[in-house]
């Protein structure tokens, strides 16, 4: 069987990858926090066993969302509103957006991803994120009763 | 929850991820590509000195606006106002502006320095720089910024505090000569990252092959001190050069360090720097070629008294040029002015040459050579000695010791070989000082032995100020792991676990366990490529358990109504178990006294 260069791998799940992040962390800091993921992937010790490359670097992906700083995006969503919309190519409801995905942590961004971008069952989140069936629910409920208002309007 | 919300939380979420960019290059190494300012195509702006400013591009636009504007408005003064404005100001890159950052940066000119110097003539210097740099989001575009400033420093030469540091020091380029732009090639996820000078005619005035030769080298040397950038491409006037000056210098390609070795000292130092204030312990850093990669270092008072004295090896030698980083303690009373000598022995007669003396300012410290530079038991989950609480005696104590032969270890002298010791220390019951020394400084340890105690693995389901309730696990290694994962269906028969280690929990029952009102928490600090054990207070620990919507122990702790537990984030793909395991140390009567958290790579 052939096996897949390190950048091959990068290469088949980046955007996919990225695009998680933008869920997890918003569109400005997802770039370098998929790249920092990878690089701490590749350069494991674990890297070599692991058969589930796709499953491996999307929870890199996620540990490295975690420690990153939240404050990041409400600043960012503060000086974008400040800009013009021409500069930063993200309109008013873009922007509302970001500021409520601001207000969830981190652990119920990642559910809701997986939730409705991914359309995953409850189970099935709960597997990806090595938690419990429960805590996913949970997780949603939380993240819509925190969304309350950008959702009734 | 309504139908409704869940469609609008959906129609969010799309919204979002919409907003992905496209993805970054593949990351080769840990550092990050360098961006230019500007459009790739487009040249920097030289920064002014020190007045360096995103402001200060706006500015420029809007003033070279305004220059077009005014000739304009003149004309036409006593008519009718012009039908247009002429020009708006252009939208600056920056959103929010940056005030520039004193950044320490370091410059290469020339003087004849060395003492006892197998080369001859002046060499290649390293001074200091405080430049004014803006500073970014991004590392990379920040050190762009500063090689721009430091560029642009070299260029107007030694000043007085140099000439006072280092006397004689002078520099090759000619007086005048102006960077007029500068581009980085964003390639360094392909290749080496190449930084591109433009440099004003006056570069290449006068003459001389060795001048030549230095003004290049001071260039070079400068602009590859950041560790984006590995290679210099030059330019006069807008075009490039491939044969530089009236000596014929043939530029086959971008230049490197390696191009300009002629010019170095056999020693040079690049830590610390003229003029520096160093304190304990005191790195010394450069490049060297010296005879088996051997170099000494003295750290001396104005009057030559040794304070410290070691040696190192640079990783080339004897005709091959190699780097050299050696950290080491010192010992003084007083502040004192010194200097850092660097020198390999001569391999004729062993009198010191290429002797290399940087003037420093050497802050009071304690400590002294010979003092050990880590000492460690074998603690359970990495826990460092100092502050541990231990619950066997005697206690294994294994250190380094750099440059001794042999070392006091609690009274007793232990012989040190090959820089490393060790020695069996008896503990008393309760608060023990193991102190490590040379006899005349001392590092002290502070060790609490609890005979009687034990030492568990567990996982925590539930954390309070006064209790845990732990579920007792084995954490396995060696062939002893291997055997238990093949029995546990883990792995097959004849593999062996990847990260030699193996966690076996097979009794769920968990034990209510008091915990003392001083008990020590240690946690892993995973930093790239390695791991630190660092304290933290239980008020903190117990923090990171509060909810923050990151549960990771399943079962016990996930309970609507049910204490909290969350644990720190770093996420491990064992099998079964997510989150830390930890090292309870517990006194006789079962009080948890000390809490280390388990790394699980």
């Amino acid at each position: 069987m052939l096996e897949m260069t390190d950048e091959e791998i990068y290469r088949k799940y980046a955007d996919d990858l990225v695009r998680f992040a933008t869920g997890v962390v918003g569109p400005f800091d997802a770039p370098d926090v998929v790249t920092d993921a990878c690089l701490h992937a590749f350069g494991g010790k674990a890297w070599p066993t692991v058969t589930n490359h796709r499953a491996y670097l999307y929870r890199s992906v996620l540990n490295q969302a975690r420690s990153h700083h939240r404050s990041t995006l409400r600043r960012r969503v503060r000086e974008m509103r400040a800009a013009l919309p021409e500069q930063t190519g993200l309109n008013e409801a873009d922007l509302d957006v970001l500021a409520a995905v601001d207000k969830l942590s981190v652990q119920q961004r990642a559910t809701v991803v997986l939730t409705y971008w991914e359309d995953l069952a409850p189970a099935q989140v709960a597997a990806r994120l090595g938690i419990s069936e429960g805590s996913v629910k949970r997780h949603l409920a939380r993240a819509r009763s925190r969304l309350k208002e950008l959702l009734d309007d | 929850m309504t139908d409704q919300h869940d469609q609008r939380l959906r129609e969010m979420t799309f919204k979002l991820m919409n907003m992905a960019p496209k993805a970054p290059p593949f990351p080769e190494t840990p550092v990050t590509t360098l961006k230019p300012q500007k459009t790739p195509e487009v040249q920097g702006i030289p920064p002014r000195t020190r007045t360096w400013s995103g402001l200060a591009v706006a500015a420029a636009a809007f003033g070279l606006a305004l220059l077009i504007a005014l000739p304009v408005v003149l004309l036409n003064r006593g008519d009718t106002p012009p039908a247009n404005p002429t020009t708006t100001v252009p939208p600056t890159t920056t959103l929010i502006p940056t005030p520039p950052v004193a950044t320490d940066v370091t410059l290469y000119f020339l003087a004849d320095y060395v003492e006892d110097s197998n080369v001859p003539g002046p060499l290649l210097v390293a001074v200091h720089r405080e430049v004014e740099v803006v500073s970014t989001d991004s590392p990379p575009q920040s050190a762009f910024n500063a090689m721009a400033a430091a560029i642009v420093e070299l260029l107007s030469g030694p000043g007085d505090s140099d000439a006072a540091l280092v006397p004689g020091i002078s520099t090759s380029i000619p007086a005048g000569t102006e960077l007029l732009g500068y581009t980085v090639d964003n390639t360094r996820a392909q290749g080496p990252g190449r930084a591109t000078l433009d440099l004003s005619a006056d570069f290449e005035a006068g003459g001389g092959s060795f001048s030549m030769m230095g003004r290049l080298a001071q260039l070079v040397y400068t602009a590859t001190q950041f560790a984006e950038i590995d290679e210099v491409e030059f330019q006069i006037e807008g075009e490039p050069v491939a044969v530089f000056s009236a000596e014929g210098i043939v530029l086959d390609g971008p230049q490197t360090r390696d191009d300009y070795t002629g010019i170095l000292p056999l020693i040079l130092v690049e830590s610390p720097l003229p003029g520096a204030v160093v304190s304990s312990p005191i790195t010394i850093a450069g490049i060297s070629n010296t005879f088996e990669a051997n170099l000494q270092y003295r750290l001396e008072t104005r009057g030559g008294s040794v304070i410290a004295s070691g040696f190192t090896t640079a990783t080339c030698g004897t005709g091959c040029w190699g780097d050299y980083a050696v950290a080491f303690d010192y010992g003084l009373a007083e502040r004192t002015d010194g200097y850092v000598v660097v020198f390999e022995s001569s391999a004729e007669d062993g009198r010191p040459v290429n002797v290399v003396r940087v003037p420093v300012v050497i802050e009071a410290a304690e400590g002294a050579t010979g003092s050990p530079t880590a000492v460690f038991a074998e603690l359970p989950g990495g826990a460092p000695l100092d502050g541990s609480t231990v619950v066997a005696s005697p206690l294994m104590i294994t250190g380094r010791a750099e440059g001794a032969t042999e070392i006091s270890v609690d009274g007793a002298t232990v012989p040190v070989t090959d820089d490393f010791f060790e020695a069996n220390v008896v503990l008393t019951p309760g608060r023990n000082e193991i102190v490590v020394g040379d006899g005349v400084t001392a590092t002290v340890f502070e060790v609490t032995y609890v005979p009687g105690g034990t030492v568990e693995f567990a996982f925590l389901r539930r954390v309070a100020a006064d209790e845990i309730a732990a579920d007792y696990a084995q954490w396995l290694t060696g062939e002893e792991a291997n055997r238990a994962a093949v029995e546990d269906g883990e792995i097959a028969a004849g593999e062996s676990l990847p990260n030699d280690y193996y966690i076996r929990n097979q009794n769920p029952q968990l034990r209510t366990l008091p915990v003392a009102s001083d008990f020590a928490v240690m946690l892993p600090t995973p930093a790239f490529g390695s791991v630190e054990v660092t304290a933290v207070t239980p008020a903190e620990w117990l923090a990171m358990f509060q909810p923050d919507g990151s549960p990771w122990n399943a079962g016990a702790c996930d309970q609507p109504d049910g204490p909290v537990c969350a644990e720190p984030h770093f996420g491990y793909f064992g099998a079964g178990e997510v989150g830390f395991g930890y090292w309870l140390t517990l006194d006789a009567d079962g009080t948890v006294l000390q809490v280390v958290g388990q790394y699980r790579p």
